[in-house]
């Protein structure tokens, strides 16, 4: 009897341990590289924050979960504030694809992004320069199609 | 000599039912569940305390278990930023008038106020406590309605010794570094985030209504215009 229940209870730990361990999301150290911005903003903890969210992207394919809500669009959003706008196009769209719920949010980010590259366009037009895009590999592809007629 | 301890066993689950009266999310929240919000805005929280710290604490630590509640979660960063350049630093601005606007210019279903009330270490000879207390509410961007509302306290004994392994690594934590509450917030957040209805992406979604909670009464209904 006391086996019994001896085994009950460590099946029940097992059990309880299995849960916790699949979760749906690994966060890795998100709260903590964002909280050492929020205490000191700098450039070594935001360089520290943009390593996790990569590496929070990188977990997720290796033990294949969905990358968390927000950390596409989030590394999106400080590519677009380094001023690759165009890569930042590419991140939110795999947040789109991902968050169908988010279109609204990512949509209005886009616009943002695409107005700066237009902008860059059209001052990059005024000089001639011999290669305009093709720079970097992945950030350059068209994936997004944004109508740039969208804005005033 | 078994059946003694056995009555004390039942004795005592009974009075831990008997204590605090439960209530179905079901019955507590029903407009979780007709509403039935899929996106989250997180506001920043309006700091009662005098702990400067407890507010970055609680905004980077809150995307976590809202996530894991089956919600999306707007990246907390990036509204912060577009709200200040947007020149809406204070959240009990907010709080008072209609969230709609959340709704056009996010897509957010739904915004949640949080309210710290409480953030207090006491320190004795040896360890102490810290206590974290929250209100949480979530307003829906429709109907400038309360969805849901839980008030969670989460008081963390950090004088090791009582035979709680995870007080012992607790209190080795806060030894080895004085400073560092996120574990507890985000202790705080878990806690109080279990009693909401779980959203699309949890795979409980719509069927959680019966889950038990504390009932903290019910959430007043506003009417905010």
């Amino acid at each position: 009897m006391r086996t019994l229940a001896l085994f009950a209870c460590l099946a029940l730990m097992l059990f309880s341990l299995g849960c916790q361990g699949k979760r749906q999301y690994d966060w890795c150290d998100y709260s903590n590289t964002y909280y050492a911005i929020a205490k000191h903003d700098c450039e070594e903890t935001r360089v520290k924050h943009k390593a996790e969210l990569e590496r929070i992207v990188e977990t997720a394919a290796k033990k294949q979960l969905q990358v968390p809500p927000g950390v596409y669009a989030e590394y999106g959003f400080l590519l677009f504030k380094s001023g690759k706008s165009k890569e930042a196009l590419v991140w939110y769209q795999k947040e789109r694809e991902l968050y169908p719920e988010a279109s609204v949010f990512l949509d209005m980010l886009s616009r943002v992004a695409q107005k700066e590259i237009d902008k860059q366009k059209a001052s990059s037009e005024d000089a001639p320069v011999e290669t305009p895009v093709g720079t970097s590999p992945a950030g350059s592809e068209p994936v997004v199609t944004q109508s740039p007629a969208t804005q005033g | 000599m078994r059946i003694i301890r056995l009555m004390a066993l039942l004795v005592l689950c009974l009075s831990a039912f008997g204590c605090a009266k439960m209530v179905t999310k079901q019955d507590r929240f029903p407009e979780m569940y007709s509403e039935q919000p899929k996106t989250i805005l997180v506001l920043p929280p309006m700091n009662e305390t005098t702990a400067a710290d407890a507010k970055a604490y609680y905004t980077t630590t809150i995307a976590e278990p809202l996530s894991f509640n089956g919600y999306y979660v707007f990246p907390v960063p990036i509204v912060e930023e577009l709200m200040q350049q947007e020149g809406l630093y204070d959240t009990e601005l907010i709080y008072g008038s209609s969230v709609h606007k959340f709704k056009e210019h996010f897509g957010a279903d739904a915004v949640l106020f949080t309210k710290i009330k409480k953030w207090d270490l006491v320190y004795v000879v040896i360890g102490g406590s810290l206590t974290v207390g929250f209100e949480s509410e979530l307003r829906s961007t429709d109907s400038d309605r309360t969805l849901w509302k839980y008030n969670g306290q989460v008081v963390v004994d950090l004088s090791g010794g009582s035979g709680n392994i995870f007080v012992a690594i607790v209190a080795t934590a806060i030894n080895a570094m004085a400073t560092d509450y996120v574990p507890y917030a985000r202790m705080a957040n878990y806690q109080t985030y279990s009693t909401m209805p779980v959203g699309p992406r949890n795979p409980r979604y719509m069927q959680d209504g019966d889950d038990q909670l504390v009932d903290q009464g019910a959430i007043e209904p506003e009417a905010v215009n």
